[in-house]
């Protein structure tokens, strides 16, 4: 007899303690599986670890990849009736928490060993009410609600050290490292995308109010056929006009986002759409040349 | 620390497997504030049982080969489980090429010892210092390996022991259950109530002083660069917890020699010798900071004295040595890591930097009594 209540309990405190896997849909709307394919590129060529791109910036520079990775929030995707409708993520995947997504163009071999990890993930799955949608509309990066979180405690794919700077910084958006031609030690050129300006006692509490700079794009394509497209990071389009052969003197290798880094930050943040004054888009942030749909 | 009842293990550890939340199970932990539950191989599990018998191995001489030494020959508390020696000397006299390493909240590393990507567990590690031959460490052979096990079957102290810390076993002296009771007892040692702790996880926002902040703010900015290897609740890249999906490792070459093409001392080139990448010359994984006060002479080889030294090379983007048979400018070799380009820095700042990493210190842990010597008490 005591079998049965056991289970019965232990039933009971799945329900009440964890947040259910997957919210059983209401009776009446069915629901359809969107899968959104990403890929990075330059020109044809898929972007890997320890690959070499010719041509880079404003100099024409050789750059190997060392890393490449992005998180992706609150995607929309238009309905017919021109509604902008929440892509409802699978919680089922380490890559996916709530509405936010890793994408990782990495596999840790080569010369990403040494920040990387070994699995990869260029998809981003879940659920939309039945229908035909034409445009899709995302941010890049960390949601607020999310970015100035414990990572110690986080769940994943919020929990990778390597992609977090500390709770008043938050999470690394965007994180492109690169190893250019100069001469040991000036060899390396990484872009990190995060909010910066961001007030909080210390550098190890979370802030309260929105950074001064959130630095956190909203991207929109239309004419966007969820089923056939791929979302492409184009690793020549986020470097356009961008001198990737040198680095400022006395401040971090390549552009990581922050107040003094301006001199190597300036000419790629409009690659993003992003002023960089504002850490914010001017006008939409359609002028953007990291994104786009093949 | 206390173990469940078993019935309520059992049912506790099915709602676990199903929900994949995290619920007390037969082991609790008793985790500093702000501390993720660890990563526990699922072969096995924690107990109260198999850590007091791992602690008592630990600091038995009888573990070696010729009962000259224990793991706690190598690994002193009150130094945050190091040795403070540069290198450390083994059960019969040799020296090993690298520095003993504390081992504090080496639960939540990905990988252990300080440059090998294979040893992902505890369990993994352990045989290494008993069986090693190069160098002998604990010198377990061969030859002497039952006759080492056959000690703990007569010695009164381990009387039951080991039946009770391995229930589910027929055998149960055995070196499976050696390592693994040993695994178990390492893996308690936690470390998470220093003054920094008290500050960022306890509240206490007068844990620090004012130039210990200073030093806070500057280990977390992007002008020193630190925590991008020394990053998370654990200073170190290499981290694993029970909620990990994808394991980060942490091996870097931070310029400490340059002897010509980017080599590093012979037998002592890091990564590189167990990939043969060339490109691993020099690699090896960052530490945890935790207690980094009382763990000196720091680096992989143990040629470091001070924190102040240690900020100096790092400040300076690679050590220069002008002359002898490691002369050449690591901050030169072209394997570092792109995080090691050197900063300015006043004299405040470095000793700013120098006060923060002292209050890494957790004076509760280097004294707890739960990894105490049993045989001293």
């Amino acid at each position: 007899m005591l079998r049965p209540t056991l289970a019965f309990l232990a039933g009971a405190a799945l329900l009440a303690g964890c947040p259910a896997a997957n919210d059983d849909d209401s009776a009446g709307t069915s629901e359809m599986a969107i899968t959104l394919d990403f890929a990075a590129k330059v020109g044809t060529a898929d972007v890997v670890c320890g690959g070499s791109y010719e041509d880079m910036g404003a100099m024409g520079t050789t750059v190997q990849i060392k890393d490449f990775r992005a998180y992706i929030s609150r995607i929309r995707l238009r309905n017919s009736d021109g509604d902008m409708v929440p892509l409802e993520l699978d919680q089922d995947t380490p890559w996916q928490h709530e509405d936010l997504a890793l994408i990782d163009f990495e596999d840790g071999t080569g010369a990403c060993a040494e920040t990387g990890t070994a699995e990869t993930n260029m998809t981003i799955t879940g659920t939309v009410p039945e229908g035909t949608y034409d445009e899709v509309e995302f941010d890049l990066g960390v949601p607020f609600g999310h970015n100035h979180g414990d990572s110690a405690t986080a769940p994943s794919p919020l929990n990778l050290v390597s992609m977090q700077w500390n709770w008043q910084g938050g999470y690394k958006f965007v994180r492109i490292d690169m190893a250019n031609e100069g001469a040991p030690p000036m060899n390396n050129w990484f872009f990190h995308l995060g909010s910066t300006g961001c007030e909080s006692d210390a550098s190890s509490t979370p802030p309260q109010v929105e950074c001064a700079k959130p630095n956190r794009p909203t991207y929109s394509f239309q004419n966007f056929d969820h089923a056939n497209d791929t979302l492409v990071l184009d690793l020549a389009g986020v470097l356009d006009d961008v001198d990737v052969s040198t680095n400022t003197l006395d401040t971090p290798p390549g552009c990581m986002s922050f107040p003094a880094d301006v001199d190597d930050c300036v000419d790629l943040f409009p690659n993003l759409g992003l002023d960089w004054d504002s850490g914010e888009c001017s006008g939409n942030c359609g002028a953007q040349s990291f994104i786009r749909v093949e | 620390m206390r173990a469940a009842s078993q019935g309520g293990g059992l049912l506790i550890a099915g709602v676990l497997l199903l929900g994949g939340c995290s619920a007390p199970g037969a082991w609790t932990w008793d985790l500093p504030d702000g501390f993720p539950e660890p990563r526990v191989p699922e072969d096995n599990p924690m107990s109260e049982e198999k850590v007091e018998l791992g602690r008592h191995l630990f600091f038995d001489t009888q573990l070696s080969g010729n009962e000259e030494q224990a793991c706690g020959s190598c690994h002193f508390q009150e130094l945050g489980f190091s040795d403070g020696m540069r290198t450390s000397e083994g059960s019969t006299g040799e020296f090993g090429v690298r520095n003993a390493s504390q081992l504090v909240n080496i639960a939540y590393l990905s990988t252990l010892t300080w440059a090998n990507p294979a040893l992902a567990t505890i369990e993994d590690f352990v045989p290494n210092p008993l069986f090693g031959e190069f160098p002998v460490e604990l010198g377990v052979d061969d030859g002497n390996k039952d006759e080492v096990l056959e000690r703990f079957a007569t010695d009164p102290v381990y009387d039951g022991m080991f039946e009770e810390a391995f229930p589910e076993h027929d055998e149960v002296l055995g070196w499976d259950t050696v390592r693994d009771s040993i695994a178990s007892f390492v893996r308690t040692m936690i470390s998470g109530n220093s003054r920094y702790d008290q500050y960022t996880y306890q509240g206490d926002t007068d844990a620090l002083t004012v130039a210990e902040k200073r030093g806070l703010d500057l280990f977390l900015s992007e002008k020193t660069e630190c925590h991008h290897c020394h990053g998370g609740f654990n200073f170190t890249l290499s981290t694993v917890t029970a909620t990990t999906e994808f394991i980060e490792m942490s091996f870097h070459n931070t310029g400490l020699y340059d002897l010509g093409d980017g080599a590093y001392p012979t037998g002592n080139g890091g990564l590189y010798e167990v990939t043969g990448r060339p490109e691993d010359m020099g690699k090896f994984r960052a530490p945890t900071l935790r207690n980094v006060e009382v763990s000196g002479p720091y680096m992989h080889d143990g040629s470091m004295d001070t924190l102040e030294e240690v900020v100096e090379f790092y400040a300076r983007g690679g050590q220069l040595i002008e002359d002898g048979p490691n002369a050449g400018d690591g901050k030169l070799n072209p394997f570092k890591s792109g995080f090691m380009n050197g900063f300015s820095m006043t004299t405040q700042e470095r000793d700013d930097l120098v006060a923060f990493l002292k209050t890494l210190t957790d004076d509760e842990f280097l004294a707890d009594p739960a990894f105490a010597d049993p045989f001293e008490e």
